[in-house]
């Protein structure tokens, strides 16, 4: 026999008291989802500089030890010239290594990119003019705007960056760090978000020796026992191994950790209001309910309408949460993240996951008013009282 | 089709003070016919009722229902005839309030689909309701309206016995016939047992039940 419970005739005739559960269930949707969009610019904007620029170059500094110069050896002088041998001689063993395209020593400079939550630093190397047009090549970059740069203290800058620390070309480079000392004077774009240079005297932001690999070869630990070097704790890697944990560890795990803070507070919250929403629904609806078991329905048909009626809503507020949520997201992109150099990813099918398994765990927790109000449905008797 | 024996239904069975909503009587009902249980308030004649269709379990005696027992049955097979055998009509009309007149009668229905809600708007006309009211809901109708709607909804799956307790409670006199009439009418191959107090509309009944404190005193 069919059932006559209608699920949708109470939501169709009681479109106010419906709507604002819906509301409610879209909003803490949208709500979810777009902080979590905000908390993953953070995330989306970094995967450049962490994930991607250290897949093409690795920065380098070793100490004496590493490259077998010992001072010791050298008690009248010569230790300086001794440890740029062997360093230039290590350099040569590098650029001779398959997968690595160049390697020279260089002073770097320090770039700062801030996203909605936190903000990182990368570095990049100040070369000689001539060098530059390589390292272009090597990232895929191409000028946009402004020149190369041919004199001390001249910086091309990414357009991301650009946007990101409102520069324009002629402006100071990180003046509060840098003072007066170096100049943008041309806007690159590339995949990668790189930066590069002409040095300026000296900086005090320490030498490295910049090497251009191919993304097989990023991993140096693999290189350096290719070429027969021991590294030792005091030597300074930055590879796309250390980015990419280095990425893990400060970035996806701090979202992780704050999203779930967060998911668990607005579902909480979002339980109890339901859950006070819900016991007034049913307290209205038991003389309906005894109506139903009078004339011959059975619990199991009376619960079946119920669930079904708190799937419609539950279903339409996602639904609506959802279409939200793509319009905040857009609105937001438009104001606020592109205009700030910043960037953004929109599906994040883990997290939708996690909202709907919350939104499965507030269903559960339903299930103590409807299972009380279920099992007190009698037939004509409750109905007298 | 009903045989009832030794029937009693006690409030309060367990304390002192021991109510006897029904005091333990036989009584044997017709296949069809219209049937009128009459009584002061208080006598019992709607508690019988609850008890003779399942509604309400009596604390001793039995109902045979065609044969079989139905006070020892299973809820699954009480729902199943209350479902598909019994049509009610109650003291109060007890309308969903959120729903149409038609949907009223709707949801009482076995099947689904046009042919079930043409019959619906069928018995509604038949009732003296306008096409204007089946969507309207009960709020916008009148008492007598909502009791024609609720006497529809008792007849849609067509059952062998309607339960219709004061169903002409809330209607003028007029109504109150016009009503008597097509129970009286739908009687002639079906059972409709019909609670009053109100003596006047009996006057077509083919059996009277006469109850008095809790039991049967005449039959007629």
């Amino acid at each position: 026999m069919k059932s006559g419970l209608s699920a949708s005739k109470y939501i169709r005739n009681n479109k106010r008291t419906c709507f604002v559960l819906i509301i409610a269930l879209a909003l803490t949707f949208m709500a979810m989802y777009v902080v979590n969009y905000l908390l993953m610019v953070t995330g989306e904007s970094f995967k450049p500089i962490y994930l991607e620029m250290p897949k093409k170059v690795t920065y380098l500094a070793v100490t004496a030890e590493t490259l077998g110069v010992n001072a010791e050896d050298y008690p009248d002088g010569g230790y300086g010239k001794a440890t740029a041998e062997s360093r230039n001689e290590l350099m040569n063993r590098l650029k001779q290594t398959d997968g690595i395209r160049d390697a020279y020593y260089n002073q770097v400079l320090n770039a700062r990119y801030s996203a909605v939550f936190g903000s990182t630093g990368f570095s990049f190397p100040l070369v000689e003019p001539e060098k530059i047009p390589e390292f272009l090549e090597h990232f895929n970059a191409e000028l946009i705007e402004g020149e190369m740069p041919k004199g001390d203290g001249e910086i091309l800058c990414d357009s991301v960056i650009m946007k990101n620390a409102s520069f324009s070309v002629g402006d100071w480079f990180f003046e509060n760090m840098y003072g007066k000392t170096f100049k943008v004077v041309g806007v690159i774009s590339s995949p990668e978000m790189v930066c590069i240079g002409t040095p300026n005297g000296y900086n005090n932001t320490g030498w490295y020796i910049t090497i251009l690999t191919d993304e097989a070869h990023s991993d140096f630990s693999k290189i350096a026992d290719q070429i027969g070097l021991k590294l030792n704790a005091l030597d300074s890697v930055d590879d796309a191994v250390h980015n990419r944990e280095s990425f893990k560890e400060d970035v996806e795990d701090v979202m992780d950790s704050v999203n779930s803070v967060i998911l668990l507070v607005v579902i909480i919250f979002l339980a109890i209001s339901v859950l006070v929403a819900y016991v007034s629904f049913m307290r209205n609806r038991v003389n309906e309910y005894c109506l139903y078991a009078s004339i011959g329905y059975s619990k199991k048909e009376i619960y079946g309408m119920i669930m079904r009626e708190m799937g419609i809503m539950f279903g339409v507020g996602v639904l609506l949460g959802a279409l939200s949520a793509i319009v905040t997201m857009a609105v937001l992109d438009a104001t606020l993240i592109r205009p700030a150099g910043l960037l953004s990813a929109w599906w994040y099918p883990q997290h939708i996951i996690s909202i709907l398994a919350a939104y499965a765990a507030v269903v559960g927790v339903l299930q103590i008013p409807i299972l009380v109000t279920v099992f007190r449905i009698r037939t004509i008797d409750l109905m007298e009282d | 089709m009903f045989e009832i024996k030794n029937i009693s239904m006690i409030y309060d069975s367990d304390t002192d003070e021991k109510m006897y909503a029904l005091g333990g009587f036989d009584l044997s009902l017709p296949d069809t016919g219209l049937v009128g249980i009459i009584g002061p308030s208080g006598s019992g004649k709607s508690t019988l009722m609850y008890c003779i269709s399942t509604l309400k379990k009596p604390t001793e005696g039995s109902v045979l229902y065609n044969g079989a027992e139905v006070t020892e049955s299973s809820d699954h097979e009480r729902e199943e005839l209350r479902r598909k055998e019994f049509g009610f009509v109650f003291q109060k009309h007890y309308l969903v309030p959120y729903m149409t007149a038609l949907d009223n009668v709707l949801v009482a229905a076995t099947g689904r689909g046009k042919e079930t809600e043409e019959r619906a708007k069928n018995f509604l006309k038949k009732l003296g309701l306008s096409e204007r009211e089946f969507g309207k809901r009960p709020a916008k109708l009148s008492g007598g309206q909502c009791q024609r709607v609720a006497i529809a909804r008792a007849m849609i799956n067509d059952p062998k016995v309607i339960f219709a307790d004061e169903p002409t409670a809330s209607l003028d006199h007029e109504n109150a016939f016009n009503v008597m009439k097509i129970l009286k009418e739908y009687s002639k191959d079906r059972l409709v047992l019909v609670v009053t107090h109100d003596r006047s509309i009996l006057s077509d009944v083919d059996l009277t039940v006469e109850m008095w404190d809790g039991m049967v005193s005449k039959v007629s």
